[in-house]
């Protein structure tokens, strides 16, 4: 070693004579490392390659591999089906041609919006975990990893997606509105990347962040309404123990995204005015102050065991 | 020189360090759940620990920069802070270009990813574009010989395949300040000429290079300034060997405290172990003469011993060593002086250095033939002197104790571990009295001598390069 860094030396001093100053273009004088992730650099890339790797990494080593993006809704859509619609006897609302009447379709299409949501929230913990390890080795813009794989979660949410437009247009139940539903798809993943990055963060400091995320979204599906319609909530004779249960699954923010994708997919209609602002303002202030939230507290995330 | 015609005052540091502290807080003491959280409220005092403070220094463009220091000293978190993956607590860190570090063993890698796609991985992490990428792609995996391994995944890599990928990613994608802490020792002889050499072309191209060691060796041959830290605090920077020197000279200090400190220990034990031995000597009336390894001497010499207190004791445990003799006169053991004529546990290199050899004779000897012999640790005989090599004969031997002198003007011997053979002859040498095989031991360090890399000091000239005809 010693005697290479000898020999290195020997070359080096050739060197000094002919090369110094030798100067850099492009030079981007006075960036402090602190603000090192507003700097002007493409990390479009990055943020791709970590949805890449959250594709393989998800079904691999399994022998259906990507079908299995398609069983897992259809088998969550048929065992709720069984068990709501057929021995609980929920009644689905009447679709706009009143042809598809189907209480699956109606579930199916509250739950690629709540599994888009929950996939998110939920990923957001293990997708910062999993790049923890590589942080405290390298500098990178941490919520490039979450926003990979949140970009990763919503790719596989269009499959699903391009399925349940099939089987409407089936029935026969199609609309231009149909275009819109992307729009709200990506509402919804970017309430549920802001709510994951401050999540995130939490759960890096305390690990019963994860356990109480886990309750708050079983008890979160049914203050949606994903297996009952929102009607039911408002006959005269329903008990709701002087909850205001009206009220929380009508303003409650998933609802907002839920009760679209029904308006467009389901009733093919526009969702009401105030509905769309208030997804626009969920779509775009919840992520940005998820994010400010996230980057103030990423720099800490190598220091963490 | 002449080349910065386009004239950039201003771009002269790549990386500057202002008022830099960081302090990390002791992960023990952290609460890890909400509840700890809240019952820790009041009272909370947790540990905390600076591992640099109040640091500051510029890093010029173009340069090769070392940063040295002991284990703790603060250098790998100032590198890490530098590569910006942890924040300071306090101060500031700017730096102009792009950053590439190579600060462990597969830094950056995820173990589940093959080879390529780490590569990918990386080149993002750094905000290169995929094109940009793909053009680096086959370089990489040229330079790092990994081969086939590279589709498959980096958890199944050795350590040495993970440093090669890494080194070959870490120079590939054309940053503009190089980080390197230290990998550069591991990876074959072959892998290590490869990197230097590809070092030494990324510094021709003006790239900013900062290397971390607490090698001496490493930073005194490669760089162009050197900053030494010592326990988060920042000693020197500057010239290389103002700060390699100052690092050395601290290390020697402590090193010499510590063997001082050991030895002493060991003579305790030593002289235990000389009065039980002697007392369970009287004790059998053993035949004296077949007893060649158990000490004859009284136990009134163990005092006189102890008066010396800095005197090197034997250290037997630590290799092989054999006695033997009539033991008329016999050495006791070995005294190092520095050039001031103070005791000292080691010797430096290119420093005077004086060996007193104690004896202690128990009848009066004609003459004696006093010789030294120095043994590299890997078993290599290194020197052999005695008295005559001087010319110098020694008187009558009185009984009683004494020692002979040994004054070494620059000792030429490099950093490492040596040990000593006694010997006490006739004059004619045709009769042993007192013959200790690699009985004492010798730790040489690195000194005023600027040579490193291999057993002596070669005193020479070195002119530059003549042309002439071939005569």
């Amino acid at each position: 070693m010693y005697a290479l860094a000898l020999q290195l030396r020997l070359r080096l001093g050739i060197v000094e004579t002919g090369h110094r100053g030798v100067g850099h273009s492009g030079d981007s004088e006075g960036i402090d490392v602190t603000a090192l992730q507003s700097e002007a650099r493409t990390f479009g890339p990055l943020i791709l390659n970590f949805a890449q790797r959250e594709m393989k990494a998800r079904y691999k080593r399994s022998i259906l591999g990507w079908l299995w993006s398609l069983i897992n809704p259809a088998a969550v859509v048929l065992i709720y089906s069984l068990v709501f619609g057929v021995f609980l006897r929920s009644q689905p609302p009447a679709t706009a041609n009143g042809k598809a009447d189907k209480f699956a379709l109606y579930l199916f299409t509250g739950l690629i919006v709540w599994n888009l949501f929950s996939q998110i929230v939920n990923g957001s913990m293990d997708w910062l975990a999993g790049v923890q390890d590589l942080r405290k080795k390298v500098y990178f813009p941490t919520e490039t990893a979450i926003m990979g794989a949140a970009l990763a979660t919503a790719v596989q949410t269009l499959f699903e997606v391009s399925i349940l437009l099939i089987i409407m247009a089936f029935f026969g139940n199609v609309s231009w509105t149909f275009l819109l539903f992307p729009l709200v798809l990506i509402g919804a993943g970017l309430f549920a990347l802001g709510l994951g990055f401050v999540i995130a963060i939490l759960n890096t400091r305390f690990r019963d962040v994860r356990h109480l995320v886990g309750i708050l979204m079983s008890l979160g599906f049914f203050m949606v309404p994903i297996i009952y319609p929102f009607s039911l909530l408002q006959q005269d004779d329903l008990s709701t123990y002087g909850l205001p249960a009206e009220q929380i699954v009508r303003w409650n923010p998933v609802s907002q995204f839920v009760g679209a994708a029904h308006d467009l997919v389901y009733f093919l209609q526009l969702p009401s005015p105030g509905r769309t602002l208030a997804m626009f303002a969920y779509a775009t202030i919840t992520p940005a102050l998820g994010l400010a939230y996230f980057r103030s507290r990423s720099m800490a995330i190598s220091e963490e065991l | 020189m002449s080349s910065n015609s386009k004239g950039r005052p201003a771009a002269k540091t790549a990386i500057s360090i202002q008022g830099v502290s960081k302090r990390f807080v002791l992960q023990s003491n952290r609460a890890s759940s909400i509840k700890e959280a809240l019952l820790r409220r009041s009272g909370t005092q947790s540990e905390e620990f600076w591992a640099l403070q109040n640091v500051s220094f510029d890093i010029p463009k173009g340069s090769f920069f070392g940063i040295i220091g002991h284990n703790g000293s603060g250098k790998s978190t100032l590198l890490r802070l530098i590569a910006g993956i942890h924040k300071p607590t306090s101060g500031t860190i700017r730096t102009s270009g792009r950053i590439s570090a190579l600060l462990e063993l597969g830094s950056g890698f995820h173990p589940d990813l093959t080879g390529r796609e780490n590569i990918y991985l990386n080149g993002a992490m750094l905000g290169l574009r995929k094109q940009q990428m793909a053009a680096a792609v086959n370089e990489i995996i040229d330079f790092s010989g990994i081969g086939s391994f590279i589709d498959s995944p980096v958890k199944v890599y050795s350590s040495g395949m993970h440093v090669r990928l890494g080194f070959a990613i870490a120079v590939h994608v054309k940053p503009e300040i190089l980080l390197v802490d230290e990998v550069l020792a591991v990876g074959d002889e072959e892998f290590q000429r490869k990197c230097l050499d590809h070092i030494h072309t990324l510094r021709r191209q003006g790239v900013t290079i900062v290397l971390v060691a607490h090698s001496p060796q490493l930073m005194q041959t490669m760089c162009d300034e050197v900053a030494w830290l010592d326990h988060g605090e920042l000693q020197v920077v500057g010239d290389p060997s103002d700060a390699v020197g100052g690092y050395i000279r601290r290390v020697n200090t402590q090193e010499n405290a510590r063997l001082s400190k050991e030895q002493a220990q060991d003579r305790a034990a030593e002289d235990a172990i000389r009065t039980a031995e002697a007392a369970a000597a009287k004790d059998s009336e053993r035949d004296s003469t077949e007893s060649s390894t158990s000490p004859t001497s009284p136990e009134g010499d163990s005092d006189q011993s102890l008066k010396d207190g800095q005197a090197q004791e034997p250290i037997q445990d630590a290799i092989d060593s054999d006695r033997r003799g009539s033991g008329e006169i016999r050495v006791l053991h070995l005294q190092y002086l520095d050039g001031h004529g103070q005791p000292t546990a080691v010797g430096s290199s290119g420093d005077p250095l004086t060996i007193r050899i104690w004896y202690e004779a128990t009848s009066t000897i004609e003459r004696p033939t006093f010789g030294l012999g120095i043994y590299h640790e890997h078993g290599l005989h290194v020197a052999a002197i005695d008295d005559k090599t001087f010319g110098v004969t020694q008187p009558i031997v009185e009984i009683g104790t004494g020692y002979v002198e040994i004054k070494i003007d620059r000792l030429i011997l490099l950093a490492g571990t040596y040990y000593l053979t006694t010997g006490v002859y006739s004059q004619t040498q045709m009769h042993c009295y007192d013959s200790w095989h690699l009985a004492h031991k010798l730790v040489v360090q690195p000194g005023s001598s600027n040579q490193y890399n291999a057993l002596v000091e070669l005193q020479a000239q070195f002119f530059p390069a003549t042309s002439a005809e071939l005569s």
